[in-house]
């Protein structure tokens, strides 16, 4: 059994949403457990409100159902022998009939009313994911935890259920931790973002933020930027050459020296026909093999060596005139301005 | 027949051999007794006195089992402890003790000259109340396996979410557990109820064989074996009728209490 060292310090104000972001295993759901109550640290505080509901130096540590926080489960946890409305209800007081009035209107607001009698069995994922939602905030809470939220369910359904879940987000003024793999989900949901790496919180920002100066490669890599590494040195026109390992050079805008990584947008980057050097202000040119061409959406995600793994995100149309794929050498440009400098 | 069809027909074969060699000899209790005996078995006191002890006992000892083995069974399925496997292993002994070798123990133990002997006297040795502790100790252990399970299977998250909604720890088992885990505590039930409704040795051995008393329907179909084997082969037609009907009734309560709907 690993002991699993997390050590964050986070604030949320009120009415406004934490996405922590990170790989699995990161200790992002260890996070939340600690909040609501549900895992108790060696060392560690958490209040709400101005109550302390954690601070292990003077021994408070309030049960998970003292803290009033709505958590959403990463698999929803409806309780699988309650209809849709008695989910909801399991957390409300009062009397039988408020309770399923109060239920029944939660349900009606987030488009249930008619599912109020149905089996969680019986529910589409989406519906699944609302009823959680409804059920969390059921017991009007101080703050609400979300883990990942938006993972149970399938691409299609997930579009819509993100945009209904960050109106209500908006929506709600109390204080919302969300934490999720992905980072796109983090940048729609969250107002502000926390990269977690490894047990500690590596970034904090807006999304925009974070991908327009990721703080490292890992960072970088993990906004959706790629990763180029190698040796940087300035150059006497104040700008800065990486010798790209394994061959080829980028020039940056960015300052630094020694051991770099260069991170780019795939969207930065422009291909042309090989030896068709592109006249135009971009400085970076590289000769590269397309390994692979794959439609996301209405773009196509190109693949590429360069020799380090490279890509660029081009319309269909485009691909279709370059004749991209498989094996074919293109060049690739991008501007100086668009490349950041981070640590590996 | 298809080259494939062989195995299907091999399940199939099974199943035939197992349904008639279980259900063979139950058929013949029925085939052996006019529905006139079993009537008329019914009217001697002897047999509605062991009928009627053999339910109140068998109740007492399920109510025991149920309000005692559910909690015990829930902390040994969520939590973890230093020798947990071998509380595990002494809840699951008496499956496997021999039903004498039960009723030895108890009177070892619970009976006049046992340890407990200073405490408990007389007063279950021969007693109604020593059946209902013999059926209870062979009996639990079903139920306690089941219900472990039952609530090992659960998922957990489903406890947490009780507890963030507000749920104690015992308003999460008492509102979610249990109800969750019904349809399997409920075979667990009928298991024990089934156990209990049959059990022989240990009760002889620890509670004897009196009429009114300790002597439970198996009991008193072992006491007119000898004598009147007619008598008691419409008395074990009647058990086979009240145990299946038992069985039945847990079945449906359980299914029905699956899902408690709206």
């Amino acid at each position: 059994m690993g002991v699993l060292e997390v050590e964050v310090d986070l604030d949320v104000p009120a009415g406004g949403c934490l996405a922590l972001a990170g790989p699995s295993g990161a200790g992002k759901t260890s996070v939340l457990r600690v909040a609501a109550g549900l895992l108790h640290p060696a060392h560690g505080r958490a209040a709400c409100d101005g109550q302390v509901w954690l601070d292990t130096t003077t021994g408070i540590d309030l049960a998970p159902e003292s803290r009033r926080c709505g958590y959403v489960f990463q698999d929803y946890a409806l309780f699988g022998h309650l209809s849709a409305w008695r989910n909801v209800a399991f957390g409300m007081r009062g009397k039988r009939a408020e309770r399923h009035r109060r239920a029944h209107e939660l349900l009606e607001r987030f488009g249930l009313g008619d599912r109020a009698d149905a089996a969680p069995r019986e529910l589409s994922g989406g519906e699944r994911q609302r009823v959680a939602l409804a059920r969390a905030l059921a017991r009007e809470p101080k703050a609400l935890l979300l883990d990942e939220p938006l993972s149970a369910l399938d691409a299609r359904t997930r579009a819509a259920a993100s945009r209904e879940l960050s109106s209500v987000l908006a929506e709600t003024e109390v204080p919302a931790l969300l934490v999720t793999h992905d980072f796109a989900e983090a940048a729609l949901l969250g107002d502000e973002v926390g990269v977690m790496d490894a047990g500690v919180v590596v970034q904090r920002g807006s999304a925009s933020e974070l991908a327009a100066a990721p703080a490292s490669a890992f960072i970088a890599d993990f906004t959706g930027a790629v990763v180029l590494t190698g040796i940087a040195h300035g150059n006497e026109d104040g700008l800065t050459v990486v010798a790209l390992d394994g061959g080829g050079e980028v020039t940056s805008t960015d300052r630094g020296e020694g051991l770099l990584a260069v991170t780019i947008f795939p969207w930065e980057v422009e291909l042309a026909h090989a030896g068709s050097r592109l006249e135009g202000s971009a400085r970076n040119h590289l000769a590269v093999e397309v390994l692979s061409v794959t439609a996301v959406g209405n773009r196509v995600r190109v693949g590429l060596a360069a020799p380090q793994p490279l890509a660029a995100e081009v319309t269909e149309a485009a691909a279709r005139e370059l004749g991209l794929r498989a094996g074919a050498r293109v060049e690739a440009s991008f501007k100086a301005t668009a490349t950041r400098l981070v640590r590996v | 027949m298809s080259r494939s069809a062989w195995f299907p027909a091999l399940l199939v074969l099974a199943l035939a051999l197992v349904l008639a060699f279980l259900g063979l000899p139950v058929a013949a209790i029925f085939l052996d007794t006019s529905p006139a005996d079993l009537v008329g078995s019914l009217g001697e006191p002897e047999a509605r006195d062991a009928l009627l002890l053999s339910l109140r006992t068998t109740a007492a000892s399920l109510a025991l089992i149920l309000v005692v083995g559910t909690p015990a069974a829930y902390l040994l399925a969520t939590r973890s402890f230093r020798g947990k496997a071998v509380v595990v292993t002494l809840v699951e002994l008496p499956l496997v003790l021999p039903p004498a070798v039960a009723g030895i123990a108890l009177l070892a133990s619970v009976g006049p000259g046992g340890i407990l002997g200073p405490v408990t006297g007389d007063s279950l040795t021969l007693q109604t109340a020593g059946v209902v502790v013999a059926l209870t100790f062979v009996a639990s252990p079903f139920y306690i396996r089941q219900a472990q399970a039952t609530f090992a299977a659960l998922d957990r998250s489903w406890l947490d979410a009780a507890r963030t909604l507000g749920a104690s720890e015992a308003g999460a088992f008492a509102r979610v557990a249990v109800p969750a885990a019904l349809p399997g505590l409920a075979a667990g039930g009928a298991l024990a109820l089934g156990r209990a409704l049959g059990e022989f040795g240990a009760t002889l051995i620890f509670a004897g064989s009196f009429q009114g008393i300790t002597q439970t329907v198996p009991l008193a179909i072992y006491d007119r074996f000898a004598t009147d084997f007619d008598a008691a082969l419409a008395l074990a037609a009647v058990l086979v009728i009240v145990s299946g009907a038992l069985l039945l009734g847990v079945k449906l309560v359980g299914r029905s209490a699956a899902f408690a709907g709206a």
